[in-house]
């Protein structure tokens, strides 16, 4: 099966080339890890043969796609990723004319950190669902949403309550949850490897790097971590596809996540949307409308 | 151990507005301290606490008794330097950088060319030049700005002009009212006055778009890459070769430079 | 070599927290230990390196108030323990850039010179090390002030007096024991790319396509470069703490689009291609050009945190394959 998508891919990737609907096709090769696959970026077609499928390519690779603005790209997505394509249309960022896309339905990818705990550098045959990753467990749209070319078999979508995390978490009294943040926020080291890989993070100047005004101090003050991650998190609020790269990007493995999560939830009970689903569709913080709900005005 | 990052403390004698758009402010500076030691074409960071530090290269020549620079509204650190006023505290560190090789230049013919608010570390260069005028063969300087009251040091520039021991050569982009001296960009004007490269140094410092029009100029003129200097801009922190951004190949602007000659910029990669 | 019962190396060790402030594995990181109980290896390496110790993140470089600057003192006195080779190797070459004849760095200076560094061996490397690329090995000794041999119940040491003499009264005669096997052992499992002339080739390769293609992946975020035990980059900026003013110095990356940016606009640095160069020359050309040694130690750490597998033993092969 994985072989079949493999060959498709390549395949598919290799007539857009040759027949010049796109000058560059962005995908994943064999990592140079165990457990690892790592972005490629394939322009001659005889090159196809590097492109590979397996349940390492987790990275959100359409964070790629604004570094080519003067090429066709073509370029290979899972859920999340399709989701992360029609977000990026919503807000004018991409033309779809200009991205041929390769869907694949993902069956949700393996987390490197806990196969290496458990199996060493030795890969187990049969993979069970607690190694996955924690956003593809509770990923709603496994199945591409957009596409030009679909390879593989439709994956059956979870029809149960996308956040039961969130709903666990909202249950923990603010003394707990605050702490809990604290805990997550003083390890980070400021290295924004969570802003940059995701693909809605694509702001020209980031408020961390502005100095007039400046929005915070540098450097690892507690408060000025918290301010980072709570910003980072409002800016996503209902325009997160939850496809969980910054969590996987963090090398100090905060969880940051549910951060986002809880927002997309609030933007989901409140305003009924959700993003990365119609590219027409601008996320509801982005937008105005006369009958946005004003529960908080007194 | 002396600490490089410990600035020193020294007060606003006279400030004013350099340009006539108030763009450009300029500091008189008085060390609390005593003088400072320098060769023209060193800078020094000037420090707003609370603020921050910039660069900025010495205008004033050893000789003076103040130090000066003058100072471009660009960010966040030279806007408030622009609200000092005369007899603030203001602190330093410095002098920083290598500074123009005057040695070498001693016995040559020297050919400062300018242009815009580029002119600060050259005032100092020709002022030394100036003051020890007897190790020096034919000075000649050409600079340019946009227009008149964009021109830095101005009342100087005319006293320069009238000594029978430099040649200076000013000219603005365009003709206008009441203007006397050359009228067209930098490169064109160089190129009219064909200073000789015979036994002579070039000094250029200006902005980009100046140099890359001046370059084949002075390549016309047979000036070997050698024996032509350069001050660079770089963003800057610490200005003593430690924290890494201000690197240009192996060398950093800030301790190695900001004056390099052309043929070791060849070598290096562009990025400036 | 002499030989040290593991039990009472780590109390003396925490008879020695009185006096010194004690670093060591901590789990996954590297940090300040209070009591030995809290050593622990998650991994071969930690994942913060110790350069932290002598460059920490933020620290300020002098306080200001109404006129008056005052520069914190420090006159502590620092244990490293269980470093490894290659990170013992990562210190000695950040000496070059903060300890030098111009302009010394006091903060830096104060802190290593009242410093002992009590490496370990490294008997089972990570898939990820190269260090031998460098010159350098799993049993390297020469950069730290003593190196551990972990054999079990006790520790093989060697070392310098300064280092010894914590452990006066506790070495014991080695007893002919041989390490050249275990040593060797640990060398052949190493897989290092071949970097000899990697430093004069680079200086060719400045405008090479190169950088285009290895940079591609590249999502340009610090991470690399804050957990590199060589990269000192940093950055100077004021903060306002209280009822004054602080001067800081905080890490800073080449990897960041910010980091060249002038307040004009213009930057130099601006296309990550150019950034992964700086990066790249900067160990492998620079480094060797001012201080006569490379400045990567192999200690794989950019390899295995890197988001999206961005290799530098590939980038390495790569350059030397034009």
């Amino acid at each position: 099966m994985a072989d079949k998508i493999v060959e498709n891919i390549r395949k598919e990737a290799k007539r857009i080339l040759e027949e010049k609907i796109v000058d560059i096709v962005i995908g994943f090769e064999k990592g140079t890890l165990p457990y690892t696959a790592s972005p490629v970026f394939i322009e001659n077609p005889d090159d196809v043969d590097k492109l590979i499928w397996n349940r390492y390519c987790h990275n959100n690779l359409a964070v790629y796609l604004r570094n080519f603005p003067d090429k066709k790209i073509g370029i290979i997505v899972k859920g999340c990723d399709s989701r992360s394509i029609v977000a990026l249309m919503a807000e004018k960022q991409l033309t779809r004319e200009n991205i041929y896309i390769i869907g694949v339905p993902c069956e949700g990818m393996l987390d490197k950190n806990k196969l290496l705990e458990e199996f060493g550098d030795n890969p187990p045959i049969e993979v069970k669902e607690e190694f996955l990753y924690p956003s593809c467990q509770y990923c709603e749209h496994k199945n591409p949403v957009i596409y030009d070319f679909l390879t593989g078999e439709p994956v059956q979508e979870k029809e149960e309550e996308p956040y039961p995390d969130v709903v666990e978490f909202e249950k923990k009294t603010l003394d707990e949850r605050w702490k809990y943040f604290q805990e997550e926020a003083s390890k980070c080291i400021r290295c924004y490897a969570c802003r940059q890989a995701c693909p809605m993070c694509y702001c020209e100047e980031c408020f961390v790097d502005t100095n007039s005004p400046k929005w915070l101090d540098p450097g690892i003050d507690l408060p000025d971590l918290q301010v980072w991650h709570i910003i980072r998190a409002y800016h996503q609020a209902g325009r997160c596809v939850d496809c969980g790269a910054c969590e996987r990007a963090c090398p100090m493995d905060i969880k940051i996540l549910w951060l986002t999560r809880k927002l997309n939830k609030d933007v989901r009970d409140l305003f009924e949307f959700e993003i990365g689903i119609d590219p027409e569709k601008v996320p509801p913080l982005g937008t105005f409308s006369l009958y946005d709900k004003e529960e908080f005005l007194i | 151990m002396n600490n490089p990052y410990i600035p020193m403390s020294g007060k606003i004698k006279k400030a004013w507005f350099e340009s006539t758009d108030r763009s450009l402010r300029t500091l008189d500076i008085v060390l609390d301290n005593g003088k400072m030691d320098f060769i023209p074409g060193q800078f020094c960071e000037i420090s707003i606490m609370g603020k921050g530090e910039s660069p900025f290269g010495i205008a004033s020549a050893p000789s003076e008794d103040f130090l000066r620079f003058t100072v471009n509204k660009t960010g966040y650190v030279t806007a408030a330097i622009h609200w000092l006023e005369e007899e603030t505290p203001v602190w330093i560190r410095g002098p920083l950088g290598n500074g123009y090789p005057v040695e070498k230049f001693e016995g040559k013919n020297i050919v400062i060319v300018s242009g815009g608010f580029a002119f600060t570390t050259l005032r100092s260069l020709l002022i030394y030049l100036l003051d020890h005028r007897d190790k020096y063969k034919d000075i000649t300087v050409v600079y340019g700005a946009r227009e008149p009251g964009l021109l830095l040091y101005r009342e100087e520039l005319q006293e320069w002009a009238k000594r029978d021991d430099v040649n200076i050569h000013l000219a603005v982009d365009a003709e206008f009212e009441g203007w006397q001296g050359h009228v067209g960009f930098v490169p064109t004007i160089l190129e009219k006055v064909s200073p000789s490269s015979e036994d002579a140094y070039l000094v250029m410092c200006g902005p980009p778009a100046m140099i890359k029009f001046t370059l084949p100029v002075i390549k016309k003129l047979n000036f070997p890459s050698e024996k032509v200097y350069t001050s660079l801009e770089r963003r800057m922190k610490c200005g003593i070769g430690k924290c890494g951004r201000c690197n240009i190949g192996p060398y950093y602007v800030c301790k190695d430079g900001p004056v390099f000659s052309l043929d070791v910029l060849e070598k290096l990669p562009k990025e400036y | 070599m002499k030989k040290i019962d593991k039990k009472r190396l780590f109390e003396r060790l925490n008879n020695l927290i009185k006096d010194y402030v004690v670093y060591a594995p901590k789990g996954k990181d590297f940090g300040k230990i209070e009591d030995t109980s809290e050593i622990k290896r998650e991994s071969i390496n930690v994942r913060l390196s110790p350069k932290q110790v002598f460059l920490p993140q933020e620290e300020a470089l002098f306080t200001f108030k109404q006129g008056d600057i005052k520069v914190p003192e420090n006159n502590e006195k620092y244990i490293l323990f269980g470093i490894r080779p290659c990170d013992a190797k990562a210190i000695a070459l950040l000496d070059k850039n903060f300890d030098t004849k111009d302009f010394p760095d006091p903060y830096y200076i104060d802190r290593r010179k009242n410093s002992i560094l009590i490496a370990e061996a490294c008997i089972e490397p990570e898939s990820t090390c190269f260090c031998t690329a460098f010159g350098s090995g799993p049993f390297e000794s020469k950069d730290a002030d003593a190196l551990i041999i972990d054999r079990g119940d006790y520790y093989l040491i060697d070392g310098n007096e300064k280092a010894l003499s914590l452990f006066d009264g506790l070495l014991e005669d080695d007893g002919g024991e041989k390490i050249l096997e275990l040593k060797k052992k640990a060398e052949d499992s190493i897989k290092s790319p071949v970097v000899e002339g990697i430093d004069k080739k680079l200086s060719s390769m400045i405008d090479d396509p190169i950088w285009d293609e290895v940079s591609r992946k590249c999502i340009t975020c610090g991470a690399c470069t804050y957990l590199c035990p060589t990269c000192y980059c940093f950055d100077i900026q004021d903060v306002g703490k209280d009822d004054k003013y602080m001067r800081e110095r905080v890490w800073d990356s080449c990897m960041f689009t910010v980091y060249t940016l002038e307040a004009s606009g213009h930057n130099p640095r601006k296309e990550k291609e150019k950034r992964m160069r700086q990066r790249v020359m900067h160990k492998f050309n620079y480094y060797p050009f001012l201080y006569d040694e490379y400045g990567c130690v192999g200690c794989g750490r950019c390899i295995k945190y890197c988001p999206v597998n961005v290799d530098i033993r590939k980038i390495i092969t790569k350059i030397m394959e034009v």
